[in-house]
């Protein structure tokens, strides 16, 4: 290791631009392959309050056609969300909620009037996310049953509702209804799209908007499986309600279409395609992948071509190790080596770029057409740092394989007599 | 270029990878461009929209309307009076539907008999505006009609429909003016023609599938925006001398109140982050062409000082010399393009774009995206080429040749 370092370092004095046209141009590649995976990874990888959702299913929209061929799909209501994810077999907590964040109006005790996201829920979706609770208590199913005029806050927004005085018992305007605080929460990443909140009301459960003879509404469901229990176990057990749903709808002369719900984390963070649609994102993972693939490639090419041209250069001394022993396996070894800890240095620099890009640039993530940014500890993660080294390890193989190979396959005599 | 013929085998592979990704990048850039199209038939500038929203009768705020001469209706007429006297606004109107940069579409199909034959405009996005919404947004016709006509039309219940931007051929607008139309085939729903106006769009990049303005409709609660104009620079003054208080009335309040910019701004996001993804791609490969050549051509300068020396030396000009090296990287490029040609010329006779994209594509854009491709390559090959060869022109041939 030490004698390839110090040959790097003797590369780079002796070829400076070259070096420095090297490393960049994996730092480039790197910070761009790194962003891609960032981008992705926050999509499915768990944080607070998502914390568990490798065990999360959700089940967003309900499709009921007639027989002529109108109808209508959209989200449930709470009697439909009811009829197909209650009392699940392996199921850990259930939670029924709108099918996102409102931005509504709230007005407290300060002098602003603002909009803030409400998320409507029931007394299960504290069980299902884990929203750090930091003063008061959070609602009960009689009150969500009674459908309470009671809200839980974020912190942020407590700030904002009531100054710095303390929120427990205050009321404020929500939606032009007279409602009390009785919890305040920790401030939540909006990138939690199916937990975030600045102000949390019980869902209500009578008519929560229902149309469409009842089994339309806003509500959505959020299934969080128990430890060790098969996804698709519970999904077979949604996919029987749906069948034994078609056998009562048929008595009405309708149907109702099963898309594959409820649907994981993974699913839900490529795209649900509408409510009518089977998810079907295939066409979306094959670009990414090409995508990725162009990011390798073409700053390979140019490595690769650059280092048959260190090589050249270097074509004497490898004679003379393959004059005393040195065999191909060690040459090719070697070169790889050398090159890695290059790629390695350019790959550093990329995901260092990656992820203040990402921390500061806006637009990188959005949410709602609003930019929001990630926090450090959701960047730094097992999963994008082992795709950074796959990446720069990668990078470092088609680089450099072809020509270390050419390299390593001269004829020693010829190789100590070349110019 | 012949010692050389592997690099240069890479080389081109790597511009012809690169070129047909840049040519689907400009293609795209030139394809928004395109289909940017301000409505220039309207005037945002200096305009406020928001949304009207009733409170709910379970709210603890509703307020019971006294009697059935009161409703919502009469608690919008009293919230826009409260808006007119504000310093700062000229003119406040109500609609549903009627402001651009919502994602709202409620279409229709309105028919007119049309000499011989009947002409159907399918599916129009139909946006009820009011007189005073007219006023706000500034609505003009295509043939010159002013902002007061076209109020007026409003007024009198006239249909104005707008020119779509993708058609069949079969609808000609021109021949609907002053004749009646059914509105979705019903003989008993007949609406006047009136002007044809510009279309309203729901993005600045959206082709028009089909548009139609009419008056709104008398029952209470059937709208769902409300749009204020303020005086020319007045916004900001406007935007801090708003209270909550002003907002509402009754029961009817107002929402999301916001300039028309930062709904365009909203509106674009998509457009906006697709421009900067494919910005940044573009930039990362023309980056790649940049330094792959600036690195090859550099190892290619120092392998060849004795052969650059010994031409030097037999009288070649410095200039001489540094036009054969942007020339070796201009002929790698011409390599690359023909196969870039080959493949883009293959693509376009297999694909219909307009059919494939459900959008009208003109043929001279996949050309101006090819031109914008080669250029930024041929640009990219020469930056990366100058440093090289700038040094091959400094070789003295002395030096260079006296180990020789």
């Amino acid at each position: 290791m030490k004698k390839q370092i110090k040959q790097i370092l003797y590369d780079m004095r002796t070829q400076p631009l070259i070096a420095w046209v090297t490393v960049i141009g994996t730092a480039l590649s790197i910070f761009l392959i790194m962003t891609v995976v960032m981008i992705e990874s926050v999509g499915v990888m768990s944080f607070s309050p998502e914390s568990n959702r490798e065990r999360m299913l959700y089940g967003m929209y309900v499709h009921i056609n007639k027989p002529n061929g109108s109808g209508g799909s959209g989200s449930m209501s709470y009697k439909c969300a009811e009829r197909l994810y209650a009392n699940l077999k392996g199921v850990e907590a259930i939670s029924f909620q709108s099918d996102g964040a409102e931005r509504l109006d709230i007005h407290g005790t300060t002098d602003e009037t603002f909009t803030a996201s409400v998320r409507s829920c029931d007394q299960g979706f504290w069980e299902v996310f884990d929203h750090k609770l930091l003063e008061g208590r959070l609602f009960s199913k009689e009150e969500v049953e009674a459908g309470s005029k009671l809200a839980v806050v974020s912190r942020s927004t407590a700030r904002r509702l009531f100054g710095p005085e303390n929120a427990i018992g205050r009321h404020f305007m929500l939606d032009h209804n007279d409602t009390e605080v009785i919890g305040v929460v920790e401030d939540s990443s909006p990138l939690a799209e199916w937990a975030y909140g600045e102000v949390f009301r019980p869902i209500d459960v009578i008519s929560s908007n229902e149309w469409g003879g009842g089994y339309f509404g806003n509500i959505a469901a959020a299934i969080l499986v128990e430890d060790g229990t098969d996804l698709e176990s519970v999904r077979d057990q949604v996919k029987n309600r749906y069948a034994e749903f078609a056998s009562e709808l048929k008595a009405e002369g309708r149907d109702i279409i099963y898309h594959g719900a409820p649907f994981t984390q993974q699913v839900y963070a490529d795209g649900i395609p509408g409510s009518n649609n089977t998810p079907d994102n295939s066409a979306d993972r094959a670009i990414n992948v090409a995508v990725l693939v162009i990011l390798l490639l073409v700053p390979a090419i140019n490595l690769s071509s650059m280092l048959h041209s260190r090589l050249r250069r270097r074509i004497n001394d490898l004679g003379v190790r393959r004059a005393f022993g040195c065999t191909r396996g060690r040459i090719v070894r070697d070169i790889i080596g050398e090159n890695f800890i290059v790629t390695l240095a350019g790959g550093l620099i990329g995901l260092g770029a990656g992820v203040l890009f990402a921390l500061f640039y806006d637009g990188v993530f959005t949410v709602g057409g609003e930019s929001v940014h990630p926090s450090l500890s959701m960047l730094l993660n097992f999963r994008i740092i082992f795709s950074a080294f796959a990446a720069c390890f990668i990078l470092n193989i088609i680089s450099a394989a072809i020509p270390a190979w050419q390299a390593a396959r001269m004829n020693p005599v010829n190789a100590i007599n070349a110019k | 270029m012949r010692n050389e013929w592997r690099s240069n085998i890479w080389m081109c592979i790597e511009l012809v990878v690169t070129g047909l990704i840049l040519w689907v990048v400009f293609s795209i850039f030139a394809f928004l461009s395109y289909l940017h199209k301000p409505s220039d038939c309207y005037d945002f500038n200096n305009v406020y929209a928001g949304d009207l929203r009733i409170i709910p009768k379970t709210a603890s705020s509703y307020t019971e309307y006294p009697d059935s001469l009161h409703n919502e209706n009469t608690d919008v007429e009293m919230l826009l009076t409260k808006l007119r006297n504000n310093q700062y606004v000229e003119c406040a109107g109500i609609g549903l539907n009627a402001l651009p940069y919502t994602f709202n579409y409620s279409g229709n199909d309105f028919s007119v008999n049309v000499g011989d034959s009947v002409q159907t405009y399918h599916s129009a996005n139909v946006r009820c505006i009011s007189p005073e919404m007219v006023r706000v947004l500034r609505v003009r016709g295509i043939h010159g009609e002013t902002t007061e006509e076209i109020a007026g039309m409003i007024a009198d219940n006239k249909l104005l429909p707008a020119q779509p931007d993708y058609s069949d051929g079969r609808l000609d607008l021109e021949l609907w003016r002053g004749r009646d139309a059914w509105w979705s085939y019903d003989s008993t729903r007949v609406v006047h023609v009136g002007a044809i106006v510009g279309p309203l769009r729901r993005t600045d990049y959206e082709p028009l599938r089909g548009m139609v303005l009419v008056n709104m409709d008398n029952r209470p609660g059937w709208w769902d925006n409300i749009a204020i104009r303020v005086r020319p620079g007045k916004g900001r003054a406007f935007s801090e001398s708003i209270k909550p208080s002003d907002l509402q009335f009754g029961n009817v309040y107002i929402s999301n109140l916001e300039s028309m910019d930062n709904r365009r701004e909203r509106a674009h996001e998509s457009i906006t982050r697709l421009i900067g993804t494919l910005t940044m791609g573009a930039s990362f490969l023309m980056a790649a062409v940049f330094l792959g050549f600036l690195g090859s051509f550099w190892f290619r300068t120092q392998q060849r000082v004795p052969e650059l020396a010994l031409r030097r030396a037999n009288g070649a000009t410095r200039s001489q010399l540094f036009r054969r090296m942007l020339s070796e990287g201009i002929i790698l490029l011409i390599s690359g393009v023909i196969v870039i040609l080959f493949f883009i010329v293959m693509f376009l006779c297999k694909v219909n774009l307009s059919e494939t994209f459900h959008a009208p594509i003109p043929s001279w854009i996949p050309w101006a995206g090819f031109a914008c491709s080669i250029s930024a390559l041929a640009l990219m090959i020469i930056g990366g080429i100058w440093m090289p060869a700038s040094k091959a022109m400094k070789i003295n041939p002395a030096e260079a040749l006296k180990e020789e």
